[in-house]
């Protein structure tokens, strides 16, 4: 149905202002901006307008996209550079380059306008999506910028199809703010040398591969000793029977005292190396185990037949398995080592 | 006339500004949270006034409170596309002037139904503008237009400072000018009088 507009002008800075708060919430994201640039007044008008519950994530990938507004996880809105730099004359502030020498976003760019933006639709930033390939500079920078905004960010996101293992590290060296959910999908077909995350005391880990010829070597057996999660799920990986025989020793003599659950995708086990050393109870298969767990927004459930049954000092009991190996054909299989609450 | 019971067949009395009254059913009345908080429970004796708004405005608003009565409860906004044409048609019959006088007045009714279409029209219209469109479509001066006004009042600013400033000089001569003579006329004056008053005395 086509509608005719309203005949303008309309002197709508008139109106009331539960009407005028009503108008900005039938506005789209960009319109929302635009509207501000008006005047101080309509920036008011705009910030005393409750424009719902989002999560403003900050992107440094390659895709142009500077600004993110998620909901639950969910992407409903994005600022690309282009919107961002045709509206750099309303914004009191030099933006010029909007990229760097290494033609990645300028950060003195991006820190303008998320701080216009976080400051307008009156959020904190929450997400950050770095890009893998980025110089040791600007990781530093970034890092060194995000300590000085926030003491906590709901999602790191780090990937790319290039990856410079160095920045990375200089990344996590540098940030004091803590995160709940690191995600790394790093694409890349050739090795690189292991990155450092320091202690990651952190509620999730994702490390997504995609596929299985290049399994993630750069996320080490330390890396997981030295870490206090809730679930860590690590995709297709080079860990073997020694690895993961020290990483549940670790867990029984009380590291990673949160853990819920471990996943990491490898080549078939031998059990007797993984257990070696560690008393067990070996299940029947009959017994049929349910877990669920917290995976980004969702809960997912895990289900275990049988498996080994590992206890902690503090009494706690964990199973581990490996699951599908005789289901089809294929290289690797999902190790999974589920913790049950003591009350199971 | 009017009464507490909530009865869609009892009519209230409208009273508009211009001291006009009119009927308006209860069951349209109610679509009015302010009628509701004010009326609803302790009924009214006699006409209720809103004479902040004419019988024209008051008469549109509650039209459409009528036209509502059997529609499902309100929740939440509603996309223009999804209007009715019976609601295209009230919302395109009204000019400018009406139209804000009926956001005003449903404002004040707090008819939420009414209030937030005629609000999402008004979104509808500035969409998609950039902030120069949107500063000619509410009537607000350019940057370059506010820049420019500035500078001429800074001109007017200075002009008339200077202007003040050659009246000030100007004054402060005549002001000497014209106390010169008069100091002088008194020291004359002193000095006769000096000289009479010797010559008496001589005398």
């Amino acid at each position: 149905m086509n509608v005719a507009p309203g005949p303008p002008p309309f002197p709508i800075l008139k109106l009331p202002y539960i009407p005028l708060n009503n108008i900005i919430l039938n506005f789209d994201h960009l319109t929302v901006l635009d509207f501000s640039f008006i005047s101080k007044r309509c920036r008011l008008i705009v910030k005393s307008t409750n424009l719902g519950n989002y999560d403003i994530g900050m992107s440094f990938r390659p895709d142009q996209y500077l600004i993110r507004f998620h909901r639950k996880r969910i992407v409903f809105f994005e600022f690309s550079i282009s919107s961002l730099r045709k509206r750099n004359k309303y914004i009191n502030a030099e933006v010029k380059p909007y990229l760097d020498d290494r033609k990645e976003i300028s950060l003195k760019f991006a820190k303008v306008w998320v701080e216009y933006v976080c400051d307008l639709f009156r959020i904190g930033l929450n997400f950050l999506l770095l890009n893998s390939s980025a110089s040791i500079e600007h990781m530093s920078s970034v890092a060194e910028w995000m300590n000085s905004i926030c003491s906590n960010v709901c999602l790191c996101d780090i990937s790319g199809d290039d990856v410079n293992s160095d920045s990375v590290t200089r990344f996590f060296e540098k940030a004091t703010f803590s995160i709940n959910v690191l995600v790394f999908e790093l694409r890349q077909e050739y090795e690189i040398s292991p990155i450092h995350c320091g202690v990651l005391n952190i509620d999730q880990v994702v490390v997504s591969t995609i596929t299985t010829k290049t399994p993630c070597s750069w996320f080490t057996v330390d890396q997981v000793l030295t870490s206090n999660c809730i679930t860590m799920m690590i995709g297709a990986c080079t860990f073997g029977e020694r690895d993961l025989n020290r990483i549940i020793k670790s867990w029984i003599s009380g590291n990673n005292p949160r853990m819920e659950f471990f996943h990491a995708v490898v080549y078939p086990l031998d059990f007797e190396l993984v257990l070696d050393g560690i008393e067990f109870e070996k299940r029947d298969l009959t017994l049929i185990r349910r877990l669920k767990i917290p995976f980004l927004t969702k809960q997912i459930e895990y289900t275990f037949f049988g498996g080994f049954d590992i206890r902690r000092q503090d009494g706690t009991v964990a199973t581990i398995q490996q699951m599908g190996l005789f289901e089809v054909p294929r290289v690797l299989f999902p190790f999974r080592m589920g913790v049950w609450s003591k009350n199971f | 006339m009017t009464s507490p019971a909530s009865s869609s067949e009892v009519k209230y009395l409208i009273e508009s500004s211009e001291g006009n009254t009119f009927d308006v059913s209860g069951a349209a009345l109610r679509q009015s949270n302010t009628f509701n908080a004010m009326f609803l429970n302790i009924g009214a004796d006699g006409p209720i006034p809103f004479t902040d708004y004419n019988e024209a405005t008051l008469k549109k608003v509650f039209e459409y409170c009528e036209h509502s009565v059997n529609e499902e409860n309100y929740s939440g906004p509603k996309h223009q596309d999804d209007l009715s044409k019976w609601d295209l048609n009230f919302f395109n019959e009204m000019d400018q002037k009406m139209f804000i006088d009926v956001i005003n007045a449903s404002n004040f009714l707090d008819i939420e139904r009414l209030t937030s279409y005629c609000c999402e029209r008004i979104a509808r219209m500035l969409r998609g503008k950039n902030t120069q469109e949107m500063i000619k479509v509410i009537t607000l001066p350019t940057a370059e237009e506010l820049e420019a006004k500035q500078k001429v009042e800074e001109k007017k600013a200075a002009a008339a400072k200077k202007v003040a400033e050659k009246a000030a000089e100007t004054a402060e001569k005549t002001e000497t000018l014209e106390e010169l003579p008069v100091q002088q006329l008194v020291q004359t004056t002193r000095n006769k009088l000096t000289r009479k008053y010797l010559s008496f005395s001589n005398e």
